[in-house]
């Protein structure tokens, strides 16, 4: 998937929790308290299904989840791997 | 993970057969008897959530579902205990180092070990992010000191999965029950789920060394409340709807035969109103358990939230039921005579465990409308 198809599809999903409009791709979801840390469960559910991917103990740092481009790099870096 | 059908089949027949007649003796008697706790080792009950390759029959979502409900019908208490194990069982599967699987896993799913999850503090219930435990780090891994009180199963358990603050923020430890420095004192007479062995822990100054950390440090609330709780709320769930379908079936046999002038009770109007709201609740509750169920074998986002209406709707569904169970059998329902005592007295814990029905409705509240359409 294109990068900016995987930002589009992320963002479908964040907006349908996040009430702001015109949140940024580079802004942090949670300094800004648009989620809170346990929203992050139903995001990896979310990419786990969208993605096929299998979010790992160790992928669980706030740098991988924290805005759309850290999510879509995140992403993209677990579906390289796997296709590796 | 594909369906077991016959494994389930055989599961429920176990739980109706052999621990549905029990269930009055075992509250009396306030245990699940080691000998009973084996029997539903052999029968993989306590593999329901462990992968096969670590001895496990691991159900799908449909499939727990249908074992939680048919333990919550045969014994309140025993789906507490399995509540509580499987909850750990799915924690260690989902977030678990490779070490921490196979060391532990095989174990849990033969029931040579029983795990428990130690949340609940005299102060604080689900409050996971105000724990009072407080876990610091040590050189060799970590320090934990705090009490943890209303454990389900802390009597028998021989892992404990326990939640504490480390630095403010939550994370969870696997504490084996033999770690120095743990003390577990029973705590007996609860209202209902009377066998489920429950116990206060105190935690003094007990040393864990690094591996016992399961999940992250950095998202081990999420971790915790998506994977620990989110299981036991559907488990919790499942069980009160079977409750209610145990309430209904005591019900309508009783009504049938019980006759008032000449005629049997369940052709009075007024006990069919009660037959009618019970029936259509408990068939409401269990859709929604299993609408919840296909979002979780689907890795659906809103299976959290589905679970918890669930959760919610079916505990408030076992409370009804129960209720009417009493109700239409009178005094012989309040008396030792009768399991519907001890399912009224069941009923009312459903409302309090795995998250309040006040919890579940700021979860479900906070959640917006779009799961409900979906």
């Amino acid at each position: 998937m294109e990068t900016q198809q995987l930002k589009e599809s992320l963002r479908g999903f964040l907006q349908e929790y996040i009430k702001v409009a015109d949140f940024k791709d580079d802004e942090n979801i949670f300094a800004a308290k648009y989620v809170n840390s346990l929203f992050v469960m139903q995001l990896i559910l979310f990419v786990e299904k969208e993605f096929a991917i299998r979010v790992e103990t160790e992928d669980m740092e706030l740098a991988n989840f924290c805005s759309v481009d850290a999510l879509a790099a995140f992403v993209d870096k677990k579906q390289s791997e796997a296709a590796a | 993970m594909k369906k077991n059908g016959l494994k389930t089949s055989a599961l429920c027949e176990f739980l109706q057969d052999v621990v549905a007649p029990q269930a009055d003796e075992l509250d009396t008697q306030q245990s699940i008897p080691k000998r009973l706790r084996d029997q539903a080792g052999e029968m993989n009950l306590w593999g329901i959530c462990v992968p096969t390759e670590y001895g496990g029959i691991q159900l799908n979502a449909e499939d727990f579902s249908k074992v939680c409900m048919a333990t919550g019908k045969a014994s309140g208490s025993l789906l507490s205990l399995l509540t509580i194990h499987s909850m750990v069982c799915a924690a260690i599967s989902r977030w678990g180092t490779k070490q921490q699987k196979q060391a532990l896993l095989p174990e849990l799913a033969s029931g040579r070990k029983l795990a428990a999850f130690a949340q609940s503090e005299p102060q604080v219930g689900c409050d996971v992010a105000n724990l009072q435990t407080v876990i610091e780090k040590s050189a060799h891994g970590y320090v934990i000191n705090g009490v943890k009180k209303w454990i389900s199963g802390a009597q028998v358990a021989d892992l404990f999965l326990v939640p504490g603050l480390h630095q403010g923020k939550p994370i969870a430890l696997l504490v084996e029950r033999a770690t120095a420095g743990l003390e577990i004192t029973a705590i007996n007479d609860m209202l209902g789920f009377r066998a489920a062995m429950l116990g206060e822990i105190t935690l003094n100054n007990c040393q864990l060394s690094h591996d016992t950390l399961l999940g992250s440090e950095m998202f081990g609330l999420a971790q915790l409340v998506g994977s620990v709780l989110d299981v036991g709320r559907h488990a919790i769930a499942c069980g009160a709807t079977g409750l209610a379908q145990a309430c209904l079936q005591l019900s309508t046999e009783y009504a049938s035969r019980r006759k008032i002038d000449g005629k049997p009770m369940d052709q009075l109007q007024l006990v069919q109103q009660m037959l009618s709201d019970s029936a259509v609740q408990a068939r409401a509750a269990m859709l929604m358990c299993m609408d919840a169920a296909k979002a979780r074998d689907e890795g659906q986002p809103d299976m959290i939230v589905k679970s918890s209406a669930a959760k919610y709707f079916a505990s408030m569904t076992a409370k009804l039921a129960a209720d009417n169970c009493v109700q239409i059998l009178g005094a012989y329902g309040c008396s030792g005579e009768s399991a519907a005592q001890r399912l009224f007295r069941d009923a009312k814990i459903f409302d309090i465990i795995e998250g309040s029905t006040q919890i579940q409705q700021t979860l479900i509240a906070g959640e917006g409308e779009h799961w409900v359409f979906n």
